[in-house]
């Protein structure tokens, strides 16, 4: 494989990598909070009286 | 109490054993001179096994522990004495030698990375899957109506029969069902019955891995795409909520695995026949668990078809037709008679439940009905399975809705989501973007998955819940990326750095959202984790069910007959206790019956207690026996959703 060949695959799959970045802080924006809620009510639950209620979902 | 449980328990062992071997004589003829194709055949073979046992048996009414165990020592016995020698412990012995062997290669060849990912994936994994199923008591609505009723019911008579209840979604094929059964029979208790889904998950996952594996992809982004597709957040959600929807998603992607094996690889297979036949009895098998695969094949279809077309360095059909055909023709008539018992074995766990509803209502799919257009092709009992244009576009609307799970957190039912998580969306979608543009073999994979989305969504019932039939979707994503890593150039160790952080994320992130099956609160799990394991009772977990059901628990006596009237979609599972001690009786009313009716109706159904509950019983005959109870009549109230016939004095 040329060198030509070889840079342009690898600038393709940074390209892909950064769209994966990307793509996956689009779905955190929305799904962030949600994946963390039971892990912070757990924590609330732990450690009463350190982290404010956030209501629920 | 004791005595019954280690009792079950080493009934449990042999029938366990018995099983072990009957699969084992399954899979031999069937078997692949693949590893990743031996894994998937091996984890269907036992399911397919136990469930064709569990289903003998208790059509006869012997679902057991003792006679399941007669039937597991008759297995071991006739193997042992009359079998042929490659059946024989001794050679069972060898395989898992050699198979222990291929795992260690395995797993040394892994980078160190992945190594750790794996080992602190699985570990994890396992411990969510334990707590929840030894935490939680089902509590997903339609595991509540039918699913489980029917377990409660043949594990509490003994036998696999219909029965009377309102919730005639009972006559759905039922291997799902059947192959649930091994967790409650043994025990008598469903403590265990949030595992059945594994199994399924199981296959699931090992399927991912053989379809990568068969489209050429190395082991480690192989492995990787199967822990993605693993932590689906639907797919996990659905395997602890005793849905049968994993069933049908392992079996869909177990198809396309075979299909891809048989018709991409550059070597042909060395036993075409038996996975020609494995394939078969995967689709046969399905379809005793839910008619839908029936649409999802058409993909499988085109796969295979498609695949064959384009395959290069062998001629058209010979792969699939031609070569499975000639080998056939060379095999033993010991071959032919186990491939042609196979068949029939598989044939009867396809076919059993519509043949029954046949014959019984004269609709193979009672209880539900089919339309196609606007033509009534087969009545309705309760429901319609309607095929048509509009309803793919409002399933196609609905999806583009839940795209990106914008709209509020996955929960089992997936009403406002796709349920497909981190990974898939994360890292899927970009390199699914990218691998349709480089891959000849991926654009073909996608259109198989895209067309039986597609004939999924013609009949598909439009509903919030529409996406629950197309947890199998993701798998393709992750095939993607597994596909898109194995073709990276000789990138930079900063480049891995970044993707492997993303894998990390992605698939902690796809766990953590999934410990609490997305709705379970810290104080449902203490509540639960407070009693005995033996009593954590689906009727205390009040998620979706209402607090009359535990009031049914607390005040009639085990050994007495309770009464219900619940609607076509009431919750019957909760009414028969953890242990399957309640016998229940459906007693038909109507809301202008009066009191003394009320009362003749139970004593001729032997009880005096009758269970109603909101949202579970018609609004009138709860308004109907409130009044009678108001009215000092005979009937009165003992506890909310509980009434009682006066004893005569």
């Amino acid at each position: 494989m040329s060198s030509k060949s070889s840079n342009s695959l690898r600038a393709q799959a940074w390209v892909v990598l950064i769209c994966m970045v990307l793509v996956t802080l689009w779905y955190a924006s929305s799904q962030l909070l949600y994946s963390l809620y039971f892990a912070y009510q757990l924590a609330r639950l732990l450690f009463p009286g350190i982290m404010p209620d956030v209501g629920s979902l | 109490m004791n005595w019954q449980i280690v009792f079950g328990c080493v009934c449990w062992i042999v029938s366990t054993l018995g099983l072990f071997q009957l699969a084992y004589a399954v899979y031999r003829p069937l078997r692949s001179d693949r590893p990743a194709m031996n894994a998937v055949c091996i984890t269907f073979v036992l399911m397919f096994s136990a469930t064709l046992l569990a289903l003998a048996m208790g059509l006869v009414g012997l679902l057991r522990p003792l006679p399941m165990a007669v039937l597991g020592g008759g297995i071991l016995a006739i193997f042992g004495l009359l079998g042929p020698e490659e059946t024989r412990l001794a050679r069972i012995h060898q395989d898992l030698g050699r198979v222990s062997a291929l795992i260690r290669a395995w797993w040394t060849g892994m980078p160190s990375w992945l190594k750790w990912l794996t080992g602190i994936g699985v570990f994890l994994s396992t411990l969510r899957f334990i707590f929840l199923v030894l935490a939680l008591p089902p509590f997903v609505w339609d595991a509540l109506t039918y699913h489980l009723t029917n377990v409660a019911y043949w594990t509490q008579q003994g036998r696999i029969e219909l029965f009377d209840t309102p919730v005639i979604r009972i006559y759905s094929p039922a291997n799902f069902e059947v192959l649930t059964t091994w967790l409650t029979v043994f025990l008598h208790h469903d403590a265990l019955i949030e595992a059945s889904g594994i199994p399924s998950y199981v296959l699931g996952v090992l399927a991912v891995y053989a379809t990568c594996r068969g489209l050429g992809i190395s082991r480690s982004p192989s492995w990787l795409a199967a822990m993605g597709y693993g932590s689906t957040p639907a797919l996990l959600l659905a395997t602890t909520g005793t849905k049968n929807d994993p069933q049908v998603a392992a079996m869909y992607l177990s198809i396309v695995a075979i299909v891809v094996n048989l018709v991409r690889r550059r070597e042909p297979e060395d036993n075409p026949l038996g996975q020609v036949v494995l394939a078969v009895l995967v689709a046969l098998y399905a379809l005793g668990t839910k008619a839908y695969i029936a649409h999802l094949l058409t993909g499988a279809a085109l796969l295979a078809v498609l695949g064959v077309w384009t395959a290069s360095g062998g001629k058209p059909w010979s792969r699939i037709l031609v070569a499975p055909r000639d080998q056939f023709r060379r095999a033993s008539a010991g071959i032919r008679l186990a491939l042609g018992a196979l068949v029939i074995g598989g044939a009867f766990l396809g076919g059993y439940w519509n043949i029954r509803n046949w014959v019984l209502t004269g609709n193979p799919f009672f209880p539900y009905g089919v339309t196609i257009g606007g033509d009534q092709v087969l009545p309705s009992g309760d429901r319609t399975a309607h095929l048509g244009l509009e309803r793919l576009v409002t399933n196609l609307e609905l999806t583009g809705e839940k795209f990106g799970d914008r709209l509020g957190p996955i929960v089992p039912d997936l009403p406002d989501t796709t349920g497909w998580g981190w990974f898939a969306y994360g890292l899927g979608l970009p390199a699914l973007a990218w691998m349709l543009v480089r891959r000849s073999d991926m654009r073909l994979l996608f259109a198989a998955f895209a067309l039986s989305l597609l004939v999924l969504f013609l009949s598909d019932r439009p509903s919030p819940w529409n996406m629950r039939y197309a947890i199998w979707f993701p798998a393709v994503l992750a095939i993607a990326f597994a596909a898109f890593v194995d073709g990276l150039p000789d990138v930079s160790a900063g480049y891995w750095k970044v993707l492997i952080g993303l894998s990390v994320i992605t698939l902690g992130f796809n766990l953590v959202m999934t410990v609490n099956e997305g709705r379970v609160k810290p104080q449902d799990f203490q509540m639960m984790l407070s009693r005995p394991i033996w009593d954590r009772q689906a009727a205390y977990l009040r998620l979706t069910v209402p607090e009359e059901y535990a009031n049914a628990l607390e005040f009639v006596p085990r050994d007495a007959i309770l009464g219900y009237n619940v609607t076509s979609n009431g919750f019957v599972y909760p009414l028969y206790r953890a242990d399957f001690s309640q016998t229940l009786v459906y007693i038909p009313l109507s809301a202008d019956e009066s009191c003394d009716d009320v009362a003749q109706a139970l004593d001729e159904h032997g009880t005096r207690y009758l269970f109603v509950a909101p949202e579970q019983t018609d609004d009138g005959i709860r308004a109907m026996l409130g009044r009678c109870a108001g009215s000092g009549s005979i009937i009165r109230e003992r506890a909310r959703g509980l009434y009682v016939v006066k004893e005569q004095q």
